[in-house]
């Protein structure tokens, strides 16, 4: 079993612990191990764009360090994240340091009670280790219950792709999650707004801009969509208040969001990984499709 | 007569971002992929114009707060110009000051939201 270390992040241990659940589910199933690193701290969730301090580059660095001593006993100097948000800090810190000497110099002195860092980590995203590592092809052996004739939308949001050193995938035009959706059987439908910004923390300062902007990433959708996907916890909880407000405000059907690897984890057949209420809401819909699509 | 312009707020944007403004040569890329436009009561090229021409209002335009930091703009601009830096220099300059946008305190049913928002919203808004 590979092990990979594997940084959680805040909201991965309580709002989102079904993310981390299934995702755990999936690593073991495929044959890795996420090691979690011990004593991980917030990564700030917004990557800091000045350059004239390091000030916000602080708590990403300090994981990478973690991650750095972690590594030595492990062997393997790649660093998983499931939120995406942590993916862009962390790989974001981790670029900038490692092409700016000045302020790996401040951070390494400002943080004199931890070892230098060096540069060593490579910061990853679960979905870049499931294509990268394991490959779409051999996760396809393992389907046992294929999302048969549900239209899936794929929601990447923006740090996930974007900006283009930490990106995953091209920016413009990623196709990683749509992969992963026909290699679990489903349909992937085109959403022209999928790597649109949700809104963002702008939810606490300024819901209204949330609420239209998720409903004008849905319009197109609306109706042939069966479930939309994402990776990104600020992104679901986004996306579940502008679909609450469309359906009292224009009277859209209900469109449940669910973490990728949620539904993989269904077509893995990895039940105990899953709440109940998500293994009955994806076996109602797949029985709805055979009987749409049923011929006498 | 040539009227000279006031550099001082691209200099302090170029101090703090490493961004020159003056690449932008006004295509209006930005603003026209940008999610949160509708909302902005300047769009993002003329964050840019106001700044090239040292103008300060720019400072205290709603759209610096309202950018979510989605890098649209940055990975479209032809000019390699990477714009979400510029609205967080700006954005800095005033947290800086001490000025925040956001009270944690006013906020209602602050347990609802996941901690993700809450971290995002006050490394955002607050100094």
């Amino acid at each position: 079993m590979k092990k990979f270390m594997y940084m959680p992040g805040c909201s991965l241990k309580n709002y989102a612990t079904n993310y981390e659940k299934s995702a755990i589910g999936i690593a073991k199933k495929l044959g890795i191990e996420l090691v979690e690193l011990e004593r991980w701290n917030c990564c700030g969730v917004v990557y800091g764009l000045a350059s004239d301090s390091v000030f916000h580059q602080i708590a990403a660095v300090r994981n990478l360090i973690r991650a750095q001593e972690t590594s030595k006993n492990l062997g393997n100097n790649k660093l998983v994240t499931l939120c995406s948000m942590c993916y862009q800090v962390l790989a974001s810190a981790n670029h900038r340091i490692k092409n700016d000497e000045q302020a790996l110099e401040a951070l390494n002195k400002f943080m004199d009670e931890e070892e230098d860092y060096r540069g060593e980590i490579e910061v990853k995203h679960f979905l870049a280790i499931l294509r990268d590592e394991i490959g779409f092809d051999k996760i396809k052996e393992k389907i046992v219950r294929p999302l048969k004739n549900l239209n899936i939308a794929p929601y990447y949001g923006c740090v996930l792709v974007r900006p283009k050193e930490a990106a995953i995938d091209d920016p413009e035009d990623p196709i990683i999650l749509e992969t992963l959706i026909e290699t679990i059987g489903g349909n992937p439908i085109y959403w022209p707004f999928r790597t649109d910004c949700c809104g963002s923390y702008n939810v606490v300062s300024n819901q209204d801009i949330v609420k239209k902007r998720v409903w004008n990433l849905i319009k197109p959708i609306r109706d042939e969509v069966d479930i939309i996907i994402t990776v990104c916890p600020l992104c679901k909880f986004n996306l579940d208040l502008g679909i609450d407000f469309a359906k009292k405000e224009y009277y859209i059907k209900n469109i449940p969001v669910l973490y990728f690897t949620e539904i993989l984890a269904y077509a893995l057949g990895l039940d105990e990984y899953l709440d109940s209420s998500i293994i009955n809401l994806l076996e109602n819909m797949i029985k709805k499709e055979e009987v749409k699509t049923h011929v006498p | 007569m040539i009227r000279k312009i006031d550099m001082e707020l691209a200099k302090k944007v170029f101090e703090i971002s490493g961004q020159n403004v003056y690449l932008c040569y006004q295509c209006g890329k930005c603003s026209a992929g940008c999610p949160v436009a509708t909302e902005m009561d300047l769009l993002p090229n003329q964050i840019i114009h106001m700044v090239q021409i040292g103008n300060e209002k720019a400072l205290e335009a709603k759209s610096i707060w309202i950018c979510a930091t989605c890098f649209t703009c940055s990975v479209r601009c032809p000019r390699g110009l990477d714009v979400a830096k510029v609205m967080e220099a700006l954005r800095l300059i005033i947290l800086r000051r001490g000025i925040y946008k956001l009270d944690l305190r006013k906020i209602k049913d602050i347990d609802k939201y996941p901690q993700i928002a809450l971290v995002g919203a006050s490394r955002k808004l607050t100094g």
